[in-house]
C-alpha cells in the first residue's frame, strides 16, 4: 500500500508544475474564433474581425466582431471585451484578408506573425483574399448558408478539390512567402449574389497583390503546379474543317484521366528557358458535333492538344506579363541552374517575366464514351 | 528505479505467520478406547448440545458385536444408511468374521480428530465395541443443486451445464470432459474451521511444474479461520492485490475451466463455491470466450477484435469527451464541435461534474439491478431508461452528447465477456476521467502510459500479465486480437508456460480434392 502512495504521490507531484493544468476552458465558456479577418480603415489603420459560433438557443447562431486594434493580439484583446466567454484563436479555421489590406499594406505579411509565434495557434487555416471590405462578408447572412465559417470552409473544400482555387493554408503561405523560387498565391473570393469564389489571388514576392486568375485559369495553374487533384474537364473546339459542321457545334468535352507534367529547365542567351512537356490521358465525355472519332482520332487528339496549349501559352505568357511565378519555375532554375539563379534569387519574379517558356502538349483518348 | 516499477512492484508476501490459532479444532489426537460405552462418553463430551447428532446403537449380527453408528442427521443420506449399513449390520449373517457393509468408500480412523472432521462433513462413523479403530463410510446427502445452465456466463453453444456447490460433482464435470490418466488433482484443505477442500487440477505431462508449485505454495500457506467463495481464495492468492485487473480468472463454465487445463493452466476448485479459478491468467485471457471456438473463426475473430476496441473505448471515451470539452477542443472537427457546444451550451455543469454524475447513476443502476429480485429489477431499469435517456436531457441537466457518450460506455463494457475484467474497466474509467477533468488529453495519455506500464510489469502466478503483447511471443498472436482457424493453433499458448507444446496435427481440411 506504501508503494501505491507514494507512486501516486510523485506522479501527481511531478504533474503539477506542468503547463496545461491551468488553462481549463470548459467547451462552452470559451468565445471560440472560428474565422478571423484583417482590413484596413480609410486611414489605414488595422482592424480585426471575427465570427464566434453561439452556443445558446438564441436564434442567431454565430456573433461577428470587428475592432480597430494596431496588432493582432491587441485585437483578440478588444474582442474579448465583447464575447461572453474567453476568447480563444485556437480553432481559427479561415483567415480572410480584405483585397485592400493586401494591395495596400506593405509587408502585411508580418501581421501572420501571431500564429506562428505563439504556439497554441493554429497555422492550418485556409488563407483567402476577399475582394470588397470584410464588413460585407462578416456582415453578411445568407439564409440558404450554413453560419460563416462552414460557408467559407465548405466553399474553398468543393472549388479546390475540382481545381478551381487554391487551397492555401497559413503554413503554405509562409512557405510561399520565404520560397525565393516561387511567389504566393490564395484562394480569392467577392459576394456578387451569393459568396463565391472568383479563383486565386496572384501576390509578389513582397505578399503585394499583382493580379487574379479565374477558375479556369487556376484549373491550369493547378495541373503546371502538378497538384491537380481530381480530374478535370475542358471544353474544347474543334476545328470545323474536321468536324465538318457548323461554329456552334465544334466542341469537344474531354475529362483528364491522368496528366504528366514535365518541366525542362535551361540557361541560355542571360535569360531562363522551360519546356514544358504535358502529356494527357483523357477521356471523351462530351461531343456535339459529328466527328468520327474512331476515323479522326488522331486528328481530334492534335486538335485538342491545340487547344490545350493555346490556354497554358495564355496563361504563361499572363504570369510572364505580372512578373509572379505561382507554379514555381524558380525551383527548377534553382535546382538545375544554382549559380545563374542565385544571381536573380533576389527578385526572381523579375527573372521569370524575361524567361522564355515553351509548352508542348500531347492529348490522348483513353475512353470516347459509351456511345458512338 | 523508475516510477513505473513503484506500481508493479511483485507483491511480497510476509513470510512470518501470526501464531494465533484461529481454528480450536486441533486438540492433541486422542485414540479411541477399546470400550465403547467410554467412546460414547466422550463422544456426547466433544458434541454437547448437537440435536442433530445422531448415535444409533446396535448390534452387529455378523460379529455378534455391539456398535454405534454415529452421524449428523441433515449432513447424510438416510436411505443410504439406512438400506446399505444399518440394514446389513442388522440383517446380514457373517461369512467370514467380517463387518458387513454396502458402501463403497469406506476408510479406518484411529483418533478423535479424525472422528470429528468426518462427522462434521457427513459421513457416517461406525464404532465397534472392542476394536480401537472406527469405520467412516462416506454418506454424505446434503442440500445440493443439480447442475444448471450458468447463470453469469451464458454461451450460445457452448455446454448448458456450471459448476455447483460439491466439489466432487465439480471434479465429475472436469474428468468428463477429459478422461485422461495424466489428468491430476491436487487436494488442500484450507481454513481452519471451514476445513474447506480445495482441488488443483492440471494435465501432469502438460502444465509446468514450476507454477504449480508456486501455486500449491501459496495455496498452503494460508492460515485463515473460513473461505466461503473462491473469489476470497482469489484475492488471498493472487500476486498483486492492488491492481485493478484480476490476475486470476474466475469461471462457472466446466468447458472453459477444461479448455484452460488442455492448454496447460491449472483450474482451482473451492468445495461449496460453484465457480473456479484458472490460472496463470493474462490479459488476454480475459477477452477469449469458449464460444470464440466453436464459431467460424472469421467471426469469432471480428468479435474479438471488437472486445478490444470495446475496452479501450470503454476505459477512454468518458475521459475523452471531458478532455476535448474541457481543454483540447481544437481536436474535434468543427461541425462536430458546433454540434458539441450546442448541447453543452444550455448544461450548468462542467464536463466533469456532468460525466461523473452520469456514470455514476449507470453504475448505481447497474448495482440497483444485480442485487434486486427480477420483478422490481425491470422496474430499476425503466426508471434508469427514463432517467438517464429522456428526462435529464430534457430538464436541461445533462447535455444529449453525453446520454450518447454514458451510453456508448455502457454498451463497450457489456460486451466483454468477462465480469472481473469489466470490474477492472470500471476504475480505471474514472481514474481516467479524473486525471482528464485536470490535465486534458495530456492527463488521458500519462494514465494510459501508466495503465500499460502497470500491466507489463504485472504478473500472474509469478508470469507475465500482458503476455504475449509483453513479452513478445509472436506464436500466440494467433490467438489474441485474431483467433486464427482451430487448425493453426498447433501448438500450446506459450503465455500457459506449458512443457509439452504440440496441441495437434495437421488437420487443416482438405475439401474433396
Amino acid at each position: 500500500m506504501k508503494r501505491i502512495v507514494h507512486a501516486l504521490g510523485i506522479s501527481l507531484l511531478s504533474l503539477g508544475p506542468l503547463t496545461g493544468c491551468f488553462d481549463r476552458v470548459d467547451l462552452e465558456d470559451a468565445s471560440l474564433s472560428l474565422v478571423a479577418g484583417v482590413d484596413i480603415t480609410e486611414d489605414h489603420r488595422t482592424m480585426s474581425y471575427t465570427s464566434i459560433p453561439v452556443f445558446s438557443k438564441a436564434e442567431k447562431k454565430s456573433q461577428e466582431l470587428k475592432v480597430v486594434a494596431n496588432t493582432q493580439r491587441e485585437g483578440r484583446g478588444k474582442l474579448d471585451a465583447f464575447t461572453v466567454g474567453t476568447f480563444n484563436g485556437r480553432k481559427i479555421k479561415v483567415i480572410a484578408l480584405s483585397k485592400r489590406f493586401v494591395q495596400e499594406t506593405p509587408d502585411w505579411f508580418r501581421y501572420m506573425d501571431i500564429y506562428f509565434r505563439d504556439g497554441r495557434n493554429p497555422i492550418t487555416p485556409r488563407v483567402v483574399v476577399f475582394d470588397g471590405t470584410l464588413d460585407q462578408l462578416f456582415y453578411y447572412h445568407s439564409p440558404n448558408q450554413p453560419i460563416l465559417p462552414l460557408m467559407l470552409m465548405g466553399m474553398i473544400k468543393s472549388a479546390s478539390e475540382r481545381s478551381e482555387t487554391v487551397d492555401t493554408t497559413l503554413q503554405e503561405l509562409h512557405r510561399q512567402m520565404n520560397e525565393e523560387g516561387q511567389t504566393p498565391f490564395l484562394t480569392e473570393m467577392s459576394i456578387k449574389q451569393d459568396a463565391m469564389i472568383d479563383g486565386t489571388s496572384l501576390l509578389d514576392h513582397k505578399g503585394r497583390y499583382v493580379d487574379m486568375l479565374s477558375m479556369p485559369e487556376t484549373v491550369l495553374l493547378r495541373i503546371l503546379q502538378k497538384n491537380a487533384r481530381q480530374s478535370v474537364g475542358f471544353s474544347l473546339r474543334m476545328p470545323s474543317s474536321l468536324t465538318g459542321s457548323t461554329a456552334n457545334e465544334d466542341w469537344v468535352s474531354i475529362a483528364t484521366e491522368r496528366v504528366k507534367v514535365k518541366i525542362d529547365s535551361a540557361y541560355a542567351g542571360g535569360r531562363f528557358r522551360f519546356f514544358v512537356n504535358l502529356r494527357f490521358s483523357a477521356s471523351v465525355v462530351e461531343k456535339l458535333s459529328g466527328l468520327d472519332l474512331d476515323d479522326h482520332q488522331g486528328g481530334a487528339e492534335a486538335a485538342c492538344a491545340e487547344e490545350l496549349r493555346d490556354k497554358f501559352e495564355a496563361l504563361i505568357a499572363k504570369l510572364q506579363r505580372k512578373k509572379v511565378d505561382p507554379v514555381g519555375f524558380g525551383i527548377y532554375a534553382r535546382a538545375h541552374h544554382y549559380k545563374r539563379f542565385k544571381q536573380v534569387k533576389e527578385n526572381w519574379g523579375e527573372a521569370f517575366g524575361q524567361s522564355e517558356v515553351k509548352v508542348r502538349v500531347s492529348v490522348g483518348f483513353a475512353d470516347e464514351g459509351s456511345v458512338k | 528505479m523508475g516510477i513505473l516499477s513503484l506500481f508493479g512492484g511483485k507483491h511480497k508476501r510476509k513470510s512470518q505467520r501470526p501464531s494465533g490459532n484461529p481454528g480450536s479444532q486441533a486438540l492433541p489426537d486422542e485414540p479411541f478406547a477399546t470400550d465403547l460405552r467410554s467412546n460414547l462418553d466422550k463422544l456426547s463430551e466433544l458434541f454437547p448440545d448437537t440435536l442433530d447428532l445422531t448415535v444409533r446403537r446396535l448390534h452387529i449380527r455378523a460379529t455378534g458385536q455391539d456398535a454405534a453408528l454415529v452421524y449428523i442427521d441433515g449432513l447424510t443420506d438416510k436411505i443410504d444408511i439406512n438400506t446399505s449399513i444399518i440394514r446389513p449390520l442388522l440383517m446380514q449373517t457373517g461369512i467370514s468374521g467380517e463387518i458387513p457393509i454396502e458402501i463403497g468408500r469406506m476408510i479406518r480412523i484411529y483418533g478423535w480428530n479424525d472422528l470429528t472432521v468426518a462427522v462434521l462433513k457427513g459421513s457416517s462413523v461406525l464404532l465397534v465395541e472392542g476394536s480401537d479403530e472406527a469405520i467412516v463410510m462416506r454418506t454424505g446427502g446434503w442440500p445440493q443443486r443439480n447442475p444448471t445452465d450458468p447463470k453469469m456466463e451464458t454461451s450460445l453453444r457452448g455446454a448448458q451445464q456450471g459448476f455447483v456447490e460439491t466439489i466432487e460433482q465439480n471434479i465429475a464435470m472436469i474428468r468428463r470432459y477429459l478422461p485422461n490418466r495424466e489428468l491430476k488433482f491436487k487436494n488442500f484443505n484450507v481454513g481452519r474451521r471451514g476445513n474447506t477442500q480445495v482441488s488443483i487440477a492440471y494435465l501432469e505431462d502438460v502444465a509446468n511444474p514450476d507454477i504449480l508449485r508456486e501455486l500449491e505454495d501459496r495455496i498452503g500457506r494460508l492460515d485463515i479461520d473460513l473461505i466461503i467463495n473462491t473469489g476470497e481464495l482469489a484475492e488471498l492468492i493472487e500476486d498483486n492485490p492492488y491492481s485493478p485487473f484480476p490476475q486470476l480468472m474466475i469461471t462457472e463454465r466446466p468447458d472453459a475451466a477444461v479448455s484452460q487445463i488442455a492448454q496447460g493452466r491449472f483450474v482451482v476448485l473451492v468445495d461449496r463455491s460453484p465457480t473456479v479459478l484458472i490460472g496463470p491468467s493474462s490479459f488476454v485471457t480475459f477477452f477469449q470466450n469458449i464460444d470464440d471456438y466453436s464459431t467460424r473463426w472469421s467471426i469469432a475473430t471480428f468479435i474479438r477484435m471488437l472486445r478490444f476496441l470495446a475496452f479501450f473505448i470503454s476505459i477512454s471515451l468518458p475521459a475523452f469527451y471531458i478532455a476535448v470539452t474541457s481543454f483540447n477542443f481544437e481536436l474535434v472537427p468543427i461541425k462536430l464541435l458546433i454540434t458539441i457546444g450546442t448541447y453543452r451550451g444550455t448544461v450548468p455543469f462542467a464536463p466533469f461534474i456532468e460525466a461523473a454524475f452520469m456514470e455514476l447513476t449507470l453504475e448505481m443502476i447497474r448495482e440497483a439491478g444485480v442485487r434486486l429480485p427480477s420483478p422490481i429489477g425491470q422496474t430499476v431499469g425503466i426508471v434508469g431508461g427514463i432517467v438517464i435517456g429522456q428526462a435529464i436531457v430534457q430538464a436541461g441537466l445533462i447535455s444529449n452528447i453525453m446520454v450518447v457518450v454514458v451510453a456508448f460506455t455502457a454498451i463497450s463494457s457489456f460486451i466483454l465477456p468477462n465480469l472481473d475484467m469489466v470490474a477492472a474497466v470500471r476504475i480505471i474509467r474514472f481514474s481516467f476521467m479524473v486525471a482528464a477533468s485536470l490535465f486534458g488529453i495530456f492527463g488521458l495519455l500519462v494514465g494510459l502510459m501508466i495503465l500499460v506500464g502497470h500491466m507489463i510489469s504485472l504478473e500472474t502466478l509469478g508470469t507475465p500479465f500482458s503476455t504475449p503483447f509483453a513479452p513478445m511471443r509472436f506464436s500466440d498472436w494467433r490467438d489474441t486480437v485474431v483467433r486464427s482457424p482451430l487448425w493453426k493453433l498447433t501448438r500450446r499458448p506459450v503465455g500457459a508456460h506449458p512443457i509439452q507444446t504440440r496441441r495437434q496435427g495437421d488437420n487443416r481440411p482438405k475439401g474433396d480434392g
